[in-house]
């Protein structure tokens, strides 16, 4: 289930309820517009028990709208919404059974943290004893016992955002949503509370869907990553396999950094491919995850290369694909050298090594190689 | 603004604050308007209050005496008309906020043009003379004016509704007067609201109507305070609306202090008048500040 494709998911029919494999949500040809902004266009993806998916995109791409939809807090224009096989689409967000964390973490400011918390069980009609024994929990989960009497105004960004998460967490809700959830936070406090989340997740199996612009924190965190550009799924499936096989150059260039090299399909054969770019350069790749469906010849692509997947040599290399360049210039970067290699016929090509193995300077000569299963041949667009 | 300023002023001048003073000469004018206005009028009503009455001449001059402070503070027909006022007053402050409420929460939830419409709305009354505004009300509500015309010839009522020259009149129209101020005082506090309070939460389980009860109305007290404090403070002291739509009911203390000036020509008592007016609505607003401090304070612990 985990690794079906936008595409087999869009030929299933609505979900048969009840069942085991019922995913904890399910959205059919979700669409939203306002006015003439097309938000969403059409969508469709599941997000299974305990499985942690977080959607990617560009500022603008209709992340936070396709999150608002699921929760109830913005009317669908087209589509429908399946929470735990319970057609949810006109229900009002009080009757979903979904629990937001908002980027602005939206904290009751005239109430404590204790009623903060306790808020969603006080409003499930929870008696108190039980409400302060499962608030002791939830602040237990989250590190903050001993804060709660204080007001959200009296705690840091990072004790607000556990608050937050801790608020959600207690009504066990059927999915957790979390918008940009630790985006106004620093660096190092980010990567720290990625890490508790992630583990809190875990260990409770919560269900979540997560929305960041952060490409490192959805790799980091998620079980799946649905990439969305201009209102529409670009790819969605596993971290490693939106970084080493992306299903465009869209979302190539969007996760991780990569070397584009527009050209078009001159032989096709069933285990390779060549590909000349519009330079007049050769390149063979394999037939691997997305290469096939573009891959007959004078069908116009794009070829991209990861910095890492590309080594540096004084004399021509016995590799699959060898370009010969100069050195324009290079960088330290702490963990990595970085070169900038200009090709032939123009155009250049970033590598990075990973320690100084050998020494280039500016202006020599290099030949740049890469094996042909790190080539990703994708359409142009 | 101007407390600060003159706080400031009155602190002293050390060579540190310097740049200060640069700030405080901005307040300069605010605090002149407010003591040639407002300040020293009170002083002269309450040193008038104090002196001895002649009749023939307003008050003499020069004289000490509580004589007028007893009268009012011991003669049930000046107590009568303290309660009168104040209790329209109260009355007037929670119909004028159970009006204003819902059409300023109105206003902050429409779209942007029919917002534009309704605050537009809602001001026109404020570019128009009171008084025009009175005389409005007094052909609708008179007994031959078009509410009662109107209600005669559907035939819902035999004889005309007393709906004014009474309470009920006085309180048409000092809610009118004071609505738009409260609409406008209410819809700014809810529009500082943060929407994505209410909406976590509907997502948290809440029903409109508990998330209403649970976080905008709580979040909105300050506005409630305001539009509160606005329209009886107004209401104390109205003069037009008791003048002009009550009847025999009752007298409003202006009323009073008018025909004390005016007509009986005892200025020390009219003076007394207005002084005990002015110190009972400053002793009502500290009361009830204090209480909703302290409330807040214990509902926080
Ligand atoms: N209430 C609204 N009225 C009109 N247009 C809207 C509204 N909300 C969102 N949009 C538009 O819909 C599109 C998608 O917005 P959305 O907030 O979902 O983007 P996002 O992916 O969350 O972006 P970001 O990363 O900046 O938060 C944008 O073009 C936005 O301008
Ligand atoms: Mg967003």
């Amino acid at each position: 289930m985990k690794d079906a494709s936008a595409e087999s998911m869009k030929d299933r029919v609505a979900p048969p309820g009840g069942g085991a494999t019922t995913p904890d949500l399910e959205v059919q040809g979700l669409c939203k517009h306002f006015g003439s902004v097309v938000a969403v266009d059409s969508i469709d993806f599941t997000v299974d028990s305990g499985e942690f998916v977080s959607i990617l995109g560009p500022s603008g791409c209709g992340k936070t709208t396709t999150l608002r939809m699921v929760a109830g807090l913005e009317e669908v224009t087209a589509g429908r919404i399946f929470i735990r096989g319970r057609d949810v689409t006109h229900l009002p967000p009080e009757k979903r059974n979904t629990a937001m964390v908002f980027q602005s973490y939206a904290l009751f400011p005239h109430m404590n943290v204790h009623d903060n918390v306790a808020f969603g069980l006080k409003m499930r009609g929870v008696a108190k004893a039980e409400i302060d024994d499962r608030v002791a929990m939830a602040m237990r989960r989250v590190r903050l016992e001993g804060y709660e009497k204080r007001k959200p105004s009296q705690l840091s960004g990072g004790q607000r955002q556990r608050v937050a998460v801790a608020r959600a967490i207690i009504v066990e809700p059927a999915i957790l949503l979390l918008d940009e959830a630790l985006t106004n936070l620093d660096r190092r406090l980010r990567q720290q509370l990625q890490l508790e989340l992630k583990e809190l997740q875990v260990e409770l199996g919560i269900t979540s869907l997560f929305v960041t612009h952060d490409q490192e924190e959805a790799l980091t965190m998620s079980d799946r990553i649905i990439v969305m550009d201009e209102g529409l799924i670009a790819q969605n499936a596993e971290p490693s396999e939106v970084y080493d096989r992306p299903a465009s150059a869209f979302v190539a260039g969007f996760i991780g950094e990569s070397n584009r090299l527009d050209g078009s399909v001159v032989a096709a054969g069933d285990e390779a491919c060549t590909i000349r770019t519009d330079a007049g350069l050769d390149l063979v790749g394999v037939h691997a995850g997305h290469v096939g469906h573009v891959a007959h010849v004078g069908r116009q692509c794009a070829v991209m290369v990861r910095p890492r997947a590309i080594t540096l040599h004084a004399e021509r290399p016995a590799k699959d694909n060898v370009i010969e360049g100069v050195v324009k210039l290079w960088a330290y970067k702490g963990e990595s050298y970085e070169y900038v290699v200009t090709l032939p016929g123009g155009g250049d090509l970033l590598v990075s090594l990973p320690r100084r193995e050998a020494v280039f300077e500016r202006g020599d000569r290099v030949f740049a190689a890469f094996d042909a299963r790190d080539v990703i041949v994708v359409e142009r667009g | 603004m101007v407390e600060a300023a003159t706080t400031e002023t009155s602190g002293g001048v050390s060579r540190a604050s310097w740049a200060r003073l640069d700030r405080v000469w901005l307040a300069v004018p605010a605090v002149v308007l407010t003591a040639v206005f407002f300040v020293i009028p009170i002083l002269f009503m309450g040193r008038i209050s104090l002196s001895v009455h002649e009749s023939g001449s307003a008050y003499r001059e020069g004289t000490w005496t509580l004589d007028s402070y007893v009268t009012l503070l011991t003669d049930s027909f000046y107590l009568r008309i303290f309660s009168y006022t104040l209790g329209v007053s109260l009355l007037v402050t929670v119909l004028g906020l159970a009006l204003a409420y819902p059409i300023a929460y109105w206003i902050n939830r429409s779209g942007p043009r029919l917002k534009v419409i309704l605050l537009f709305a809602v001001i026109v009354p404020l570019w128009t003379n009171i008084l025009v505004l009175i005389y409005g009300w007094l052909i609708i509500l008179s007994p031959g004016g078009a509410l009662n015309d109107g209600l005669m010839r559907l035939g819902l009522i035999d004889a005309p509704l007393r709906v004014v020259y009474n309470t009920f009149g006085i309180v048409v129209g000092i809610v009118q007067i004071t609505l738009p101020y409260a609409i406008l005082i209410i819809a700014a506090v809810l529009a500082g609201i943060d929407r994505s309070l209410v909406e976590s939460a509907r997502d948290m389980g809440a029903s409109r109507l508990k998330a209403f009860l649970h976080v905008t109305l709580p979040l909105s007290t300050p506005g409630i305070a305001s539009a509160a404090t606005v329209i009886f403070v107004w209401s104390m002291g109205e003069y037009a609306s008791p003048q002009l739509l009550g009847g025999s009911a009752g007298k409003f203390v202006s009323q009073e202090v008018s025909s004390q000036f005016l007509t009986a020509f005892n200025w020390p008592r009219g003076a007394g008048l207005a002084v005990t007016l002015f110190s009972l609505i400053v002793l009502i607003l500290v009361v009830a500040q204090t209480a909703a401090r302290v409330t807040a304070r214990r509902s926080a612990a």
